[in-house]
């Protein structure tokens, strides 16, 4: 129900804000090719953003809404003339090969070692672990990727320069995987190491807090296994809260990671949204930040049936 | 195993929390649980109870220790086991019920496994379905539906976590089950339901019980015997009706007249003042500052336990000393605080 409303907002909000700027998207798609537009494309582009003139605003959001469902989201000029659909439809997996597998290598490697940090409190990895990821969790992004760019892919030669894949097609056959975890692997380093420290630092806080609890106290007084104790009693408590975080951040691995696209020149899109605002390029900014929105909702929506599993008390309400 | 009536024996036990400030939270304590006994432990907050229980349990806080004294358990140096070791006696020696059972159930497992972890931690070999099956009949011996041994603690009662946590405690036949404040949250009807249980309990499958409470009056009809702690010394220790009619120390006695009996008119008094500080106790007896009948002596020298029938009616008190000092003169402008403890 929460989710119908908030994508309705959505759509309606990305119906409503084009319409505010001044000009409209048709006058500039004619500027831009000084009339060497097909007039086909042109109809087909009116039609999808209800531009007909004889069209009321209830007409066009409803005309609006109806191209959405048949999956039609214009024009795009920078691409011109493939469809936004479709200019989407190439840059998504891209990111979601990147963006997602940093996110979650990073979420899961910070979640345990902050779990493990927490739970040999004042040890040897607790006192070094935090300090080290905070440390780079500090670094201004784009100086960092730069930076490894620089030394490690122009200099050394060790990674390549750009791009997501060898020669000018990408592919997700899997002889290909080696190539793309080849590029895959600079640009998911630096989103690891500096978003790392976040993770590990609020599920250490998280489980200390936990550790305090008087459930602990029983389960060590149980006599159970370190390891039950440490992951049934305390981590599963700890870990909710972190879920949470988890829910925006992959929510924003659809849009997050303009910077990383931009230094890495990674074909996703984060990329293909820079070209949409640099080029003024309302079809595509639109879609792209429809898509944005919808990829927020969606993830919100795994993470709470996941959250219902992992937290019986939000399972009854 | 020995056939010593004794199933747990404290002797001389101090513990310390290292600070800064250092703090001596139980001092002294020499004190016995019999087999098959419940032992009430009363006193006021922060006298040492809780303290106490850790050392019992070997849960101490990381910078708590036991810097003194010893504990043998079942004719056996309880705190010379190693972790591993301590960890077998967990639970199926020495069991505990705490005093928040909503805390004390972890919120996102169900009761059953709760129960189960328990069992098959310390007994790996049980098929699992025996384990669930066992739950279940602890459940129902603690009249609570066997059906929620898939509930999660907040789908249940206050009583009925508390009921929980107990069946939880006997699920590997413990010989002594350490009862901390367990129903201090609890409305006193479910309290009467609660204290009931366990007494039944107890007598029908013969466990003892060390039951800590600051409540008195619940200790005079649930104990068997009553150990009495006042600034982490244990200062008078007598069966329920020695207690009950003969109470000795002045603190005990305050403590007694602190609340109605339903029984016989009673002038209800409370004590003056308030606990000393633990980080730098009273010098000689610790209740000497809140103490109406106190002596010269009482500031200066530390008191000695006195056995006062020879067979365990323990105090101690200058009121009752032998240690050669005479003077039992009562100080004059009794009653003022001497500023040293509040």
């Amino acid at each position: 129900m929460f989710y119908g409303v908030a994508l309705w907002a959505a759509l309606t909000l990305n119906f409503i804000l084009p319409r505010l700027m001044p000009g409209n998207p048709a006058e500039i798609l004619l500027a831009r090719f000084k009339g060497r537009v097909n007039p086909k494309a042109i109809d087909a582009f009116m039609v999808a953003f209800g531009l007909n003139q004889h069209h009321t605003l209830i007409q066009q959001y409803g005309a609006y809404l109806v191209q959405l469902m048949h999956g039609n989201l214009g024009i795009s000029i920078t691409y011109y003339p493939e469809p936004v659909i479709q200019v989407l439809g190439q840059a998504l997996p891209w990111t979601l090969l990147l963006i997602a597998m940093a996110t979650i290598i990073s979420f899961l490697i910070g979640t345990l070692a902050g779990i493990v940090a927490a739970w040999h409190r004042g040890g040897v990895f607790d006192s070094v672990a935090p300090g080290i990821f905070t440390f780079t969790s500090s670094f201004p992004y784009f100086w960092f990727a730069l930076i490894m760019l620089y030394f490690l892919a122009y200099k050394a030669g060790w990674f390549p320069i750009g791009s997501a894949y060898a020669g000018n097609h990408g592919s997700f056959a899997l002889s290909n995987w080696p190539d793309l975890l080849y590029h895959t692997a600079l640009p998911g380093f630096t989103i690891v190491v500096t978003s790392i420290g976040g993770w590990l630092l609020s599920m250490r806080n998280n489980m200390i807090t936990t550790m305090g609890q008087d459930y602990i106290h029983m389960a060590r007084a149980k006599g159970l296994a370190r390891r039950r104790i440490m992951y049934q009693y305390a981590a599963r408590n700890a870990i909710l809260p972190n879920m949470t975080g988890f829910a925006l951040s992959i929510g924003f691995i659809v849009s997050g990671a303009l910077l990383t696209e931009i230094v890495f020149s990674y074909p996703g899109l984060g990329y293909t949204l820079l070209q949409a605002v640099q080029n003024e390029d309302y079809p595509l900014l639109q879609g792209t930040l429809l898509l944005i929105a919808v990829a927020v909702l969606l993830a919100n929506f795994l993470v709470d049936l996941l959250y219902v599993r992992l937290d019986p008390r939000v399972r009854n309400q | 195993m020995s056939h010593s009536s004794v199933l747990l024996q404290m002797e001389n036990l101090s513990v310390t929390y290292f600070g800064p400030p250092d703090v001596v939270a139980v001092h002294g304590v020499t004190l016995d649980v019999k087999r098959g006994e419940i032992l009430g432990l009363a006193g006021e907050s922060g006298c040492g109870k809780t303290t106490l229980i850790g050392a019992l349990t070997r849960l101490l806080p990381d910078n708590g220790e036991v810097t003194h004294g010893r504990i043998e358990f079942d004719g056996v140096d309880w705190l010379g086991l190693n972790e591993r070791e301590v960890d077998q006696w967990r639970w199926t020696r020495v069991s505990l019920v705490s005093q928040s059972a909503m805390n004390s159930l972890n919120p996102v497992i169900s009761i059953g496994e709760q129960i189960t972890d328990a069992i098959f931690a310390h007994e790996p070999r049980t098929p699992k379905a025996d384990g669930w099956d066992r739950a279940r009949s602890l459940l129902r011996m603690v009249e609570v539906d066997p059906s929620h041994v898939h509930s999660y603690a907040h789908e249940l009662s206050g009583g009925m976590r508390q009921r929980a946590m107990i069946a939880m405690a006997l699920a590997l036949k413990p010989d002594l089950v350490i009862m901390d404040e367990p129903t201090t949250a609890l409305d006193v009807v479910v309290q009467a339901q609660i204290i009931h249980e366990i007494r039944s309990l107890q007598e029908r499958l013969r466990f003892s019980v060390i039951f800590v409470t600051h409540d008195m009056s619940l200790l005079l009809s649930i104990a068997d015997r009553i150990a009495i702690m006042y600034a982490g010394e244990v200062v008078e220790v007598g069966t329920r009706s020695i207690l009950n009619h003969e109470a000795s120390h002045p603190y005990t006695r305050g403590l007694i007249q602190s609340f109605p009996s339903v029984f016989h008119q009673r002038t209800r008094a409370g004590i003056p003042g308030a606990p000393p500080s633990m980080v730098n106790p009273p010098s000689g007896c610790r209740f000497h500052g809140r103490c109406e009948e106190r002596m010269a002596v009482c500031s200066v020298y530390a008191p000695e336990d006195r056995d006062l029938d020879g067979i365990g009616h323990r105090v101690r008190c200058h009121l009752f000393g032998d240690s050669g000092i005479t003077d039992r003169q009562p100080l004059a402008g009794r009653g003022e605080g001497s500023g040293k403890s509040c």
